[in-house]
């Protein structure tokens, strides 16, 4: 698939990466208070990783994608016993401001932590099959 | 530190340790072992809490998981399960030193010690957990770790069977448990092992099958008959695996079910059908040892007879007597594999028939050895004595046949431990010529629990009361710590019972054991002559045979047909029942559906009928694509944008993934089929269409009523923010997310391992051709 990409494909597709990833992280962020959140923009950066992959033969990442499944579901499983520790339920949520300095009000809530571990979780699985998939059949090219 | 925080770190620190471990590994090699000692350094400072246990006021520790659903993770320290947990740490600890000796240089060792210690949490969670539930879970983690042990050297075909055949037979148990702890739970009305109720129990009409449930999860991890032969197969693991897992600790799962729950088995038909299957246990395992001529067989076959002495014991309600053997057991026959792992180890044979004259060569475990065997057959001065009197004592009062049973028993068990110590008399026999004593590493470990069974034997507790013979041995100590859980009077523990029928059966055991041995090429000769055709093992395999014969027979028979004809069914099945129900229960006024969703249900079909009459592969999966990007469509006009968002995307992932295996999939064919099929296929599937589309008409608004308000009012105040469908997605319904992604992970390794199985085979095909 990537030995002969399409000139206009490759050429687009440095640019179309860039934004497709603010993208991601802005549906990312924004999740809680708007459409996005992890699953979506684990999804549209999944795909990113695919078109970089395919048109630039470009990993954007430095990890091997399946990594990312134990870290992201390490990462809910955290937020997750955290409160325990205050002797609260499992995954029971916490929210509110702190004012930082520059920054200004900042809203934050544990839950996008856990999002987060959605997040990477949806990214490594869609990689790692497609991933693999892809590398099978550019084999069996050869 | 608290009390509380060492109780709970205890459990904790192994698995902490089981994740160090890899990392360790591979810098330290076997050497690993001796830091990840500290993990179990926890459960051994529990010790201070003895006193408190003796006083029947035992440290208990615990928070609240999830409190929903009434689940806690809730520790309790009693008596028995303290001394149940000190024994676990403290040869956890001679295991690890001695594994860290064992190992050769080129084995996984990160691994087998994340093992070890994941089993050593589990086991001690096990003993200490004062919740039903978790009792299931660590229970089953103890299965799954000894599954991981037995099948280390995974290459070789015997631990590939030895370890399935341990999952089949303890799952199966594990199963029991589930179903078991649930019935308890409910009949009991606390997930509270420390608050359930005999009388309440008693009273519910689950209390039978409960115990039922129990028991089959008892028997089946403690190798009871007819369950005793994964035991000996389980002995593929490595050996500090064997000492540790199957004979000192995890095989007393089953034996820890019955002592824990003894107050609610002490009950007419129960305790008999327990101390009668723990003797028939302890005689056929005897008497299987004797033929064995592979020293961990014999040990192995040893380990399925001993507890059947403490099923036994326990079963019939004789506490003190099973937890005094229960202590001395752990320590004789851990030293015991160790010494024969020393032998292996050391001669390279662990055949009976080609060893000899070993004292010579291994002094150190000879001495190690000996008192340990010796003990095993209950030879006075050692622990072992003091609990077979007891035993003997307790079914001398149980009636004629428990009594013959033991002491026929016991005669092949003194014959038994003489045919393992024969390996260290007679002229030098060893296929290593140049064969020398084990180093200081691997011997050192198995000497404290030498010292241990000389210890409960003589050492008085206070040496200045008088005679030694005439005061409570060591292994008091440990006994009567028990005493509270069980509610039985701290009792004695002497060595010197005076002149009664009980040492005169142990002086008969003696002089028979002693005959059997001298005899033992005519006893073998007779057991040659009485093998039958078929034994447990045997069915084993038949009936293993059978359910996967049966199973791909009815795989055959429900879903053997094409694709298509298997559809058909599932399909047409849906839309009848689905239609009948609708027929029954059809509301008077369906939603009503506006213009625009007419309009996208146009494109959508418009898209399906191009799927269906597409010619090649390509444009069928383009047209797939468009029928998908034309239903986001419907949920834009639902004003969902975050499902529209997601649908868009999971098309386009589709889309790639399907243009990825693109390539293995066989060419398109046009399958020639009867005109009449495509009609009634074309039928069915309107059928299909009608009954979901009016489905979906009768039951939408309704539910949506009633669940929407509380999200709207509650998601900014409860879960912080606007999205009301994200902070349901990681808030409200944040555990269903938490599984969601759990099976997605699985999901990924699951894919990554057959592809990679997949590739690996289309590999090794290529290099054959």
């Amino acid at each position: 698939m990537t030995r002969h990409p399409e000139i206009v494909f490759r050429t687009l597709a440095m640019p179309v990466v860039f934004v497709m990833l603010a993208i991601g992280f802005h549906f990312f962020l924004r999740g809680h208070n708007a459409p996005g959140g992890g699953f979506i923009a684990g999804l549209i950066v999944a795909v990113t990783a695919l078109l970089a992959r395919m048109a630039l033969d470009r990993r954007l990442l430095r990890l091997e994608p399946k990594t990312l499944v134990p870290i992201g579901l390490l990462i809910a499983m955290i937020t997750g016993v955290f409160p325990m520790f205050f002797g609260d339920a499992f995954l029971k949520s916490a929210h509110g401001h702190t004012h930082w300095p520059f920054v200004g009000d900042f809203e934050w809530a544990s839950a996008a932590l856990f999002d987060l571990g959605v997040f990477l979780v949806v990214i490594g699985t869609t990689l790692t099959i497609i991933e693999l998939l892809a590398e099978d059949s550019r084999e069996e090219n050869s | 530190m608290t009390a509380e925080a060492l109780l709970i770190l205890s459990v904790i620190a192994p698995f902490l340790g089981a994740i160090l471990a890899p990392y360790l590994g591979r810098s330290l090699k076997a050497r690993a072992g001796y830091p990840l000692i500290l993990c179990f350094l926890p459960a051994l400072f529990l010790v201070q809490y003895a006193p408190a246990a003796r006083a029947n006021a035992p440290l208990t520790a615990g928070f609240d998981w999830v409190p929903a659903l009434g689940l806690s993770v809730d520790f309790r320290a009693d008596g028995f399960s303290l001394m149940f947990a000190l024994i676990v740490a403290a040869i956890g600890i001679l295991i690890l030193a001695y594994g860290a000796a064992y190992l050769g240089k080129s084995e996984r060792h990160g691994r087998f010690f994340s093992y070890l210690l994941s089993f050593g949490g589990a086991m001690l969670g096990l003993v200490l957990t004062d919740n039903l539930i978790a009792l299931f879970a660590f229970w089953e983690l103890t299965s799954i770790s000894s599954f991981l042990l037995i099948g280390f050297w995974g290459s070789r075909k015997a631990s590939q069977d030895g370890a399935e055949k341990a999952l089949m037979i303890t799952a199966l148990g594990g199963l029991a448990l589930l179903v078991a702890v649930i019935l308890l739970a409910i009949a009991g009305g606390t997930q509270q092992i420390s608050t359930l109720e005999f009388a309440t129990l008693r009273s519910s009409p689950l209390f039978i099958p409960a115990l039922g449930f129990l028991l089959l999860a008892a028997f089946t991890k403690s190798a009871q008959l007819p369950f005793h032969l994964w035991l000996p197969t389980a002995m593929e693991a490595p050996t500090p695996v064997s000492a540790f897992l199957h004979s000192a600790t995890m095989v007393k799962a089953g034996v820890i079910l019955v002592a824990k729950f003894g107050f609610l088995l002490d009950w007419g038909l129960f305790s008999q059908i327990i101390m009668y299957v723990g003797l028939a246990t302890m005689f056929w395992g005897s008497y299987l040892a004797l033929r064995q001529n592979d020293l961990k067989a014999l040990l192995a076959y040893s380990t399925v007879s001993q507890l059947g002495i403490l099923m036994s014991l326990y079963g019939s309600g004789h506490a003190f007597a099973a937890t005094a053997h229960l202590v001395n057991h752990a320590a004789f026959k851990a030293a015991l594999f160790m010494v024969v792992g020393i032998i292996d180890h050391e001669t390279g044979s662990r055949d009976i028939s080609r060893l000899g004259g070993l004292r010579r060569k291994l002094p150190i475990s000879f001495i190690i050895a000996l008192p340990a065997a010796l003990s095993m057959a209950g030879v006075p001065l050692l622990g072992g004595f003091i609990s077979k009197e007891l035993f003997y004592e307790e079914m001398f009062h149980e009636g004629f046949l428990p009594m013959l049973i033991a002491v026929t028993g016991s005669i092949m068990t003194f014959a038994y431990c003489l045919r393992f110590l024969k390996v260290f008399f007679g002229p030098l026999r060893c296929e290593n010529p140049n064969v020398h004593e084990a180093s200081l590493r691997l011997w050192l470990p198995a000497a404290p629990l030498s010292l241990a069974v000389i210890a409960f034997g003589i050492l008085s507790i206070n040496p200045l009361k008088g005679l030694v013979f005439k005061s409570d041995t060591l292994a008091v100590w440990f006994t009567n710590l028990a005493a509270p859980s069980f509610g039985y009077e701290p009792g004695h523990l002497y060595l010197w019972h005076g002149f009664n029928l009980i040492l005169g059966l142990s002086a008969l055991t003696w002089a028979l054991g002693i005959g059997l041995h001298l005899f033992r090429d005519p006893f073998h000769r007779f057991q040659q002559a009485l093998t039958p055709a078929w034994n447990n093992n045997t069915l084993y395999y038949k009936a293993l045979a059978g359910l996967e014969h049966f199973s791909s027979w009815f795989t055959h028979k429900t879903q053997g047909a094409s694709f298509a004809s298997h559809l058909r069914v599932i399909v047409l099945a849906f839309a009848l029942i689905g239609a009948s129900v609708l027929w029954r229960y059809l509301p008077e006024n369906l939603s009503p559906v506006p213009l625009a969703f007419w309009l996208v249900a146009l494109l959508i079909i418009t898209d399906i009928v191009g799927v269906l009459m597409a010619q090649n592969r390509l444009s069928a999966i383009i047209f797939a694509g468009l029928a998908g990007v034309a239903s986001t469509l419907l949920f834009v006009l639902l004003s969902a944008p975050d499902l529209a968002l997601t649908q868009l995307l999971i098309e386009t992932v589709t889309i790639i993934l399907f243009l990825s295996v693109f390539r293995f999939l066989p060419r398109l064919h046009t399958y020639v089929r009867p005109r009449s099929l495509t009609l009634i296929d074309g039928l069915i599937s309107l059928g299909v269409a009608g009954t979901i589309f009016t489905a979906l008409l009768a039951v939408q608004t309704p539910i949506a009523d009633r669940i929407k308000d509380f999200y709207l009012d509650y998601s900014k105040s409860i879960g912080g923010g606007y999205n009301v469908v994200n902070v349901i997605l990681v808030d409200f319904r944040g555990y269903d997310t938490m599984g969601e992604i759990t099976v997605l992970s699985v999901v990924a390794v699951s894919v990554f391992a057959l592809l990679r199985i997949a590739v690996k085979r289309a590999k090794s095909e290529s290099n054959d051709d």
